[in-house]
């Protein structure tokens, strides 16, 4: 397939005056959409919301059998371009090259929900398979008619339906006409149902071979249109000003200096410089004197635990099960420990951009990166007080946002807004690396007290986590609310446990302080630190903890981590990945640490093993590493992650986000951590927030366990969760220290090791 | 003031500020998309392009800085490529051949500066050792070359599959 967007962009609005091109179109559709759009149309108006229950909105067959497939989901970088589309070939039975997918344009593409948490592949991409089968079925029953031989005669190949001698293809069959669905497509809470019954996966041809991905070309040409690419006729560049403190306003908005080739823009606390280029808006925002006033509702870097620890927070209770405080109180052993992992940044290397193009008769079209168009469409529409027909949101390739652009859809787009609002022109606001850092939506600080109850034999008979979590469901975007703009009271965001219990204890008590937004009581502005999904969010942190905590019980009973991990699975796919990563490390079972273990002299190495389920995928992880424990210096050397994600669409695709999730992890667990003073944060730039680099990088295997029967499950995230307990047992196996609190930075473990 | 400059092989008077970094007027004036913004701080890599004196970050450095010398983008990688072999034409560099071939991009977003800096490094070592590799981005640079992605360990490939293409 292809990956460039339809030519000419053809939408609904270009299908009625294009020729060559048919809309596969259910019954009910040319009545209700023809006039509506042509009217539209006449009227330059926006279009009305693609209705998910068309044929029509999902896909076209050209007159030449090319298919175009829109999807409300879009590309962050991961693949899912390559992999939607083989399964639509599949279930069409065309050939993947005549497939092209156009992604999140507002006008032309269903509303599918937010592209995050993996779901592009377990939830769009099933939904896109049924409906593909959907459209296969019409399309059989059209030739049907045209050949005069029962479907249940009748192949499909390369998108030629034949019997015998007798054949035509897709685009024959709908050049001139409007199709009529066989079974009306229907969508309720318990799914999306349709009249076709998809291929079993013993006839694929297409899904479950590692395709190239259809993006990589382009990508390296350079040829992809990344958003901060884009440029619009009569576009002003735009950079934002933004508050001193996170809760600090304006006092006072001086000029710029004389010479400057920009101009000031001031909504409120919304203060921008703009200008035709975009280095003088850059020098201009640079040189602007404002005022802002101070605010210090932060409790800094080193208090926020104890800070977090005192505020009230409503108590959820994610498993409670016999009685914990009198199996604890009776145990023969006890172990109790804390675990704290820091604010985190989502980092994207290409700094928040986007477009707006508010024009004079009320419509309004964005560019934007965002991982949920038809969301920023809607928000947009609310920030303007117009309606979302009002609103195209067009999606381009962006930097990968990894949950950054998810619930707080774009922060950039949403100033660009007001500003070209305000001066009648296309605006493209473009962050500054300073602007990412500190007012992306970070990832959640959190806390973790552990305890455990051992019997005689080393069984655990007591189990708890209480959770202190800092939010990760921020929905804020900046725009309106700096330009002061009345916005309905967005969801109060809280922290949150997220994920599975791994292991059943007979007495259980797990627990989640919900902790509001440090700073947001004493804020003017709806948020504190804004903290939001960071690629498995919630999981990431309840699962270091417990993992880790796992190895430490085994430590204090003896076990080898592995064996004592397989006693209390039940469940065959964790034991199957457990044991197919341990197999391919070439596992030393054995108790932690090692006997060698050392805290002195030269390098020591150790091993570390952890599992998850995520999204209904099994992960599980074996770290080797190198500790120097006199300069503090962790090398990750070989990591081997096995992952069980039911059936595989594009292996290599899978491969290479375990991979990602290995490398971006080992980056946030050595040296990743947000720090903040009681104003604002202070790690505005890439030398006082490191990332990890090429040259701590680890050799990584990976085993995909086949399971081809089960229905497809996340490749994003799960193997972010096994990474960083397995890392602090690997480290503790070395040296008989257990890291509890990330990040593992130089300085941390020399102390620890002191 | 009028600047020369010669991007991608071809001479080019540009007229931005002298005070621009040249990465606005690849992008602003000469509408190279290749080199991207990434930090404006010389901290990771993504503006990268390479000069008379071999790989260069854009984002501070004025366009005065370059007056005079070649450019190049990874817009220009096949052109080179072809100029140095002496054939006609060439429609990728064979380091993009094996950027496509180790299916290395992700995003993709870093990437322009991934590639650069490997001409750069296999200009002067035509067989880097994988310690060689790491170090050219890693430490070898005002900062190493950052991917939030986790695409290192398809780059360290792709950089041995494009040393053999060029071999």
């Amino acid at each position: 397939m292809r990956s460039q967007q339809e030519p000419g962009k053809l939408s609904r609005r270009g299908l009625l005056k294009a020729g060559g091109a048919l809309v596969v179109m259910s019954a009910a559709v040319p009545v209700a959409l023809r006039p509506s759009v042509a009217e539209a149309a006449a009227a330059g108006a926006p279009f009305p919301t693609p209705a998910l229950t068309d044929l029509a909105t999902w896909l076209t067959v050209h007159a030449d059998g090319d298919i175009t497939w829109r999807t409300g989901h879009v590309e962050l970088g991961q693949g899912n371009r390559t992999a939607l589309a083989q399964m639509v070939a599949e279930e069409l039975d065309v050939s993947f090259d005549t497939v092209t997918l156009v992604m999140g344009d507002t006008d032309v593409t269903p509303d599918q929900g937010v592209t995050a948490a993996s779901s592009t592949i377990a939830r769009a991409g099933q939904q896109a398979r049924l409906i593909a089968a959907e459209a296969r079925a019409t399309l059989l029953s059209l030739a049907s008619d045209r050949l005069h031989v029962p479907v249940s005669r009748l192949r499909v190949d390369n998108g030629v339906v034949s019997s015998g001698r007798k054949r035509v293809s897709y685009g024959q069959l709908v050049h001139g006409k409007a199709l009529t669905a066989v079974t009306p497509i229907v969508i309720d809470s318990q799914g999306t149902h349709v009249g076709a019954t998809p291929k079993p996966y013993t006839e694929y041809k297409l899904v479950g071979r590692s395709v190239p991905r259809v993006d990589i070309a382009d990508k390296v040409r350079q040829k992809t249109g990344f958003v901060h690419d884009i440029r619009v006729p009569g576009m002003l560049h735009a950079r934002v000003v933004h508050p001193k403190g996170i809760g600090s306003t304006v006092v006072s908005v001086g000029s710029l200096p004389p010479g400057s080739n920009a101009q000031v823009v001031r909504l409120n606390n919304l203060v921008a410089v703009v200008a035709e280029q975009e280095w003088d808006a850059i020098k201009g925002a640079a040189a602007l004197p404002v005022t802002w006033s101070d605010w210090n509702g932060l409790p800094t870097t080193e208090g926020w635990p104890a800070a977090m620890r005192a505020i009230p927070s409503k108590i959820m209770t994610q498993a409670s099960k016999g009685d914990f405080d009198s199996a604890f109180a009776a145990a023969s052993s006890t172990l109790q420990a804390t675990y704290q992992t820091p604010f985190e940044n989502h980092g994207m290397i290409g700094p928040s951009c986007g477009i707006a193009d508010v024009r004079p008769d009320g419509s309004v079209t964005v560019w934007s990166s965002t991982q949920y168009p038809q969301g920023l469409r809607n928000g947009i529409a609310t920030m303007l007080g117009i309606s979302a027909e009002q609103v195209e949101v067009v999606w381009a390739d962006g930097s990968g946002p990894y949950g950054r652009l998810s619930a707080n859809y774009d922060d950039a787009a949403s100033e660009a807004v007001f500003l070209s609002q305000q001066l009648g022109r296309p605006v493209r606001v473009q962050w500054s690396r300073e602007d990412e850092h500190i007012w992306e939506p970070h990832g959640p600080g959190t806390l973790h007290d552990m305890s455990a109850g051992l019997d005689e034999s080393g069984n655990v008979v007591a189990w708890k986590h209480d959770a202190f979590m800092a939010p990760n469901n921020d929905s804020t975007m900046l725009g309106p609310i700096l330009a002061g703009v009345a916005m309905p009271a967005p969801r109060k965001p809280v922290g949150s446990w997220t994920g599975p219990d791994l292991y059943q204890f007979p007495n259980m008590l797990e627990l989640a302080h919900q902790i509001p937004e440090l700073g947001a009581d004493t804020s003017p502005y709806p948020f504190g630190i804004r903290t939001t999904f960071l690629r498995s969010p919630g999981q990431y942190q309840i699962t270091f903890a417990q993992e880790a905590f796992v190895d430490e019980i085994a430590a204090k009973a003896g076990q080898d981590p592995l064996r004592f991990r397989l006693r209390l699975l039940t469940d065959t796919r964790a034991i199957a990945v457990l044991k197919a990563a341990a197999r391919r490390a070439g596992w030393e079972p054995r108790p932690s640490p090692r006997k060698e273990a050392s805290t002195s002299g030269g390098t020591v190495t150790g091993q570390g093993i952890a599992f998850v389920v995520r999204d209904g995928t099994y992960a599980a992880a074996v770290v080797k590493a190198e500790v120097t424990p006199a300069t503090g210096k962790i090398l990750l050397t070989e990591v081997t992650v096995a992952q069980d994600q039911g059936q595989i669409i594009n292996p290599r695709a899978i491969e290479r986000q375990i991979s990602s999730c290995v490398i971006q992890t080992a980056s946030r667990v050595l040296h990743e951590e947000v720090t903040f003073d009681t104003s604002n944060i202070t790690s505005a730039d890439w030398s006082s927030y490191p990332l990890l680099r090429m040259d701590e990088t680890p050799t990584i295997s990976t085993v995909l366990v086949p399971n081809p029967g089960t229905p497809p499950t996340g490749v994003g995230e799960p193997a972010v969760n096994v990474i960083p307990s397995a890392i602090s047992s690997a480290v503790f196996d070395a040296t008989g220290v257990r890291l509890r609190t990330m990040p593992f930075t130089p300085e941390a473990v020399m102390a620890a090791m002191a | 003031m009028a600047i020369e400059l010669v991007v991608n092989g071809e001479k080019t008077t540009v007229t931005s500020s002298p005070d621009t970094p040249l990465l606005y007027v690849l992008r602003g004036e000469l509408g190279l998309s290749g080199p991207k913004f990434g930090c404006g701080l010389e901290q990771c890599g993504a503006c990268s392009v390479l000069s008379d004196a071999g790989a260069r970050r854009t984002c501070v450095k004025p366009v005065s800085a370059f007056e005079g010398q070649n450019i190049t983008t990874v817009e220009g990688l096949p052109a080179l490529w072809a100029k140095e072999q002496d054939i006609p034409e060439a429609d990728l560099h064979p380091i993009q051949q094996a950027w496509i071939e180790e299916q290395v991009p992700q995003c993709g977003y870093c990437q322009n500066g991934m590639m650069i800096t490997t001409a750069n490094l296999l200009a002067g070592n035509p067989n880097p050792t994988v310690d060689e590799i790491k170090t050219a981005f890693s430490t070898s640079g005002p900062s190493a070359h950052l991917c939030r992605c986790g695409t290192y360990d398809q780059i360290i490939k792709a950089v041995q599959r494009a040393a053999e293409l060029m071999a």
